[in-house]
């Protein structure tokens, strides 16, 4: 099962340090990025109790505004929550954060999409051991009665990772709509995200015996949670040719999609540092030449791919000395 | 984010066994087949190579070197049929109602035992007051237990294994015929340590998934133990000769820690797996801890003499054994963290309540010297429960019981002597009411949390507890002990 609580932006859990730092471009919390996320989810009144039609072919773009397409970015997984005792506002900024607390989700069904569905699915298909009913689980609050319905639309079945578009349920005894349609993400403008770069970090140019980055001391997050060190795995390089610092901040969102070179570095679970001399080109079998290229900025980040959060967990700006 | 997802459990309820001789609790039945037949009614008498365990001081009559060789085959029955409730994990079900289940009567699987063996070297060294002894032996007890993963009893316990053998090493002194004293010091080592239960990983608020869930996973240790140190001290008085009294104690208030290993498993594969992890590195390493208890026991032997040949004799024994000691299984994680679908839970110390008590046991037998090579042995023992009825479980069968034996021994070609017991044990059966039982669910990612009282949490059937109780039921336990043993006598 997807356990899409996946939210969005969730934290990875907390880590301590032991015996590191153990390489010689020792990243500090101060070189880490910062980010502040607003989540503005589409409300969706429909009949209670309803065996509601969930349709998700229409998603052009997802949070990202990044395009929707099989293989590697397509909607596998639609989760079902109900959430008592928090308000629409406050799922949204728990969210935002990542700190939607899965105790208190009360009912999580989800919908594995398949071919067959042409892109749409009843509720009722919903499961998780057992199967939606919406006629109980999907209902119109009572009078000082908080419940919040939503539906997580995600890429992959890995829990909380890859949400795509999101979207809240109104159940309405005075409604009689019975189609769903997932509101696209992109246009709907759900994700406000800014990052705020931090100090750069020296690295030698030429000297490729010292290139051995090392995350040790970095204790949270650019949202500020505590990281769990043993979900990181990969450390990632980027070039990006005629860009500043600055204007990289400003595409953040785009920060894969804008590289002009792009290197990775496979981490093992637990490590905190990585030799950038070992680092390939993403997807192929080339290695990282060095830092050749100039005109431009370099930024080193730490990754979570199993994380919810889809951001890196560290990014700072390399300075070449 | 803490998605917990459960990893709890326990192993920590991780158990069993142990040393060195007490009969309840951890262990099952009588060690040495001579003792066996009389019920381990054997602390005055003591007169063999097992008096390492019984009654120490006894080997300062021993004549000569010795060898014991022995071993005891068990057929172990262990019945549970747990008790109708209502699912409150059914989808029909509301806060308020839920469809009635019954469940079938699950059996233990692993029901024959093929080893339960014992080496003892015995001798005096030409010292005519003294005895000494060494050896290593299992201690007796069920060592494997097998319930099916879809059975009533899944949430208390699926399965254990736990081999322990004990390295002794003894000596005694005499004063004449009167009395004498003794001490074995022993050696526990625990090759094997295995536990696993199911765990209902689910997060979610005024949940109660007490019949299934679909995040039940199976929580398992594997462990070992190379060394826990346990004595035995011993005496006896024979003030007259057709009368000798004879008391024993496990005098170390030990604690068997084990180096375990845990995983946890989601039962449905799709689901992926669950880490585990400490400081950020992938870890899962556990310790069990199972508190051993002391014991005492004091027996009064009648000697029916014709001349300097003993006839026949009966023992009377009590023993005490401290089983109060085992308050609750302890997994102590040292802070693993488990990550399930990307939440975290801290497993912590978990600790799995048991509130065993004390118990008593009274044990009658003897032997009858039919002929100067044959004699016939036979008992019977009651033993209180070490297990309240409301902390019934099926990992280890807790209730009072009731057994007998005969056996008998025979003499052949003036060194060797060859015994035979059968021993037979029963609980006493439990029937424990849902409104009695008190063995919670392990739903370490509850939502429900101290002092479980919040409806916005909580399941509002379930308020004012951790989660649903799962041991109501009814128990049914029986041993067959088939004891063999050779006893070999050197010199003349």
């Amino acid at each position: 099962m997807s356990l899409p609580l996946a939210m969005l932006l969730a934290a990875c859990g907390g880590g301590t340090k032991s015996e590191w730092p153990k390489g010689n471009v020792v990243l500090e919390g101060t070189n880490n990025y910062m980010s502040q996320a607003t989540l503005l989810i589409p409300k969706i009144p429909t009949a209670s109790g309803a065996d509601l039609t969930v349709c998700w072919n229409d998603l052009m773009k997802d949070l990202l505004c990044h395009n929707i397409e099989a293989p590697s970015n397509a909607v596998d997984n639609v989760g079902f929550l109900q959430i008592p005792n928090m308000t629409q506002d406050q799922v949204r900024a728990s969210l935002a954060v990542g700190q939607l607390d899965e105790n208190r989700v009360k009912i999580y069904r989800e919908h594995h999409t398949a071919a067959a569905d042409n892109g749409c699915a009843k509720l009722s298909t919903f499961m998780l051991g057992t199967v939606l009913n919406p006629t109980t689980d999907y209902v119109e609050p009572v009078a000082g009665q908080t419940l919040t319905y939503m539906l997580l639309f995600t890429s992959g079945t890995t829990p909380g990772v890859g949400s795509k578009a999101m979207a809240f349920l109104e159940p309405m005894a005075a409604s009689t709509v019975m189609d769903v349609a997932a509101p696209d993400a992109c246009s709907n403008s759900v994700l406000d995200f800014h990052a705020t770069f931090g100090a750069p970090i020296n690295i030698p140019k030429d000297d490729n015996t010292k290139w051995h980055v090392d995350w040790s001391q970095i204790e949270n997050d650019s949202f500020g949670n505590p990281i769990n060190f043993a979900k990181i795995d990969m450390l990632q390089l980027g070039f990006y040719q005629n860009m500043t610092a600055t204007q990289l901040e400003a595409n953040f969102k785009d920060i894969e999609q804008v590289a002009t070179k792009f290197y990775e570095v496979p981490v093992a679970p637990g490590a905190r540092d990585a030799d950038l001399a070992n680092a390939f080109e993403k997807g192929t079998t080339t290695p990282f030449p060095g830092f050749t290229q100039t005109d431009g900025t370099w930024a080193v980040a730490v990754r979570c791919s199993k994380c919810q959060i889809p951001a890196p967990v560290v990014l700072s700006v390399l300075q070449l000395q | 984010m803490r998605f917990s997802v459960a990893l709890t459990t326990l192993a920590a309820a991780a158990t069993l066994a142990a040393p060195a001789l007490a009969d309840g609790g951890y262990y099952g039945g009588a060690q040495g087949a001579r003792a066996a037949g009389r019920s381990g009614a054997f602390v005055a008498r003591a007169d063999d190579p097992t008096a390492v365990l019984y009654n120490p001081a006894g080997l300062a009559g021993i004549s000569g070197p010795m060898i014991l060789f022995g071993n005891r085959f068990s057929y172990n029955g262990y019945d549970y049929k747990r008790a109708d409730t209502l699912n409150w994990g059914d989808p029909t079900a509301t806060q308020t109602m839920a469809p009635a289940i019954s469940f079938p009567q699950v059996s233990n699987s692993a029901t024959a035992q093929p080893l339960d063996p014992l080496f003892v070297y015995a001798n005096n060294f030409g010292l005519p007051n003294w005895g000494f002894a060494g050896g290593v032996l299992a201690a007796p007890g069920t060592s494997r237990l097998d319930f099916p993963v879809g059975g009533g009893q899944r949430y208390m316990m699926l399965s254990r294994e736990a081999v322990f053998l004990d390295g002794v090493v003894s000596a005694a002194w005499k004063h004449h015929d009167t009395f004498g004293v003794g001490a074995t010091a022993m050696w526990i080592v625990v090759p094997r340590l295995d536990y696993s239960l199911l765990i209902d990983g689910t997060p979610f608020v005024q949940t109660a998934n007490n019949v299934s869930s679909p995040l039940d996973m199976i929580a398992q240790t594997k462990g070992w133990d190379p060394f826990t140190f346990n004595a035995i001290v011993g005496a006896w008085y024979r003030p007259v000769p057709f009368l000798q009294f004879g008391v024993a104690g496990q005098v170390v208030p030990a604690k068997v820690k084990t180096r375990s290993k845990l995983s946890v498993t989601p039962l449905d594969t799709t689901m992926g797996e669950v880490a585990l992890a400490r400081d950020g590195f992938p870890k899962n390493d556990v310790n069990v801890i199972l508190p051993l208890p002391l014991m005492a026991r004091l027996g009064a032997r009648y000697r029916h003499l014709s001349v300097a040949r003993e006839i026949f004799d009966v023992e009377l024994d009590v023993e005490y054994e401290t089983w109060s000691r085992v308050n609750e299984f302890v997994l102590d994680t040292n802070n693993l963290v488990g990550t399930f679908q990307g939440a975290e839970v801290n497993l912590g110390r978990i600790g799995i309540a048991k509130h065993w008590q004390d118990t008593v046991a009274v044990k009658l037998g003897g032997d009858v010297a039919v002929t100067e090579r044959l004699a016939l042995r036979a008992g019977g023992f009651y033993e209180s429960a070490v297990a309240p009825n409301a902390y019934a479980n099926v990992d280890f069968p807790g209730g009072a019981m009731v057994g007998g034996s005969v056996g008998g021994s025979l003499l052949m070609y003036g060194h060797f002597e060859v015994s035979i017991a059968y021993q037979l044990r029963k609980m006493l059966d439990i029937n424990l009411a849902e409104a009695d039982a008190r063995v919670y669910q392990q739903v370490p990612a509850s939502a429900c949390t101290p002092p479980y009282t919040d409806p916005n949490f909580c399941h509002t059937q379930f308020l004012g507890q951790p989660s649903p109780q799962i041991n109501a039921g009814s128990y049914r336990a029986i041993s067959h002990y088939l004891s063999l043993a050779l006893l070999v006598r050197f010199g003349s």
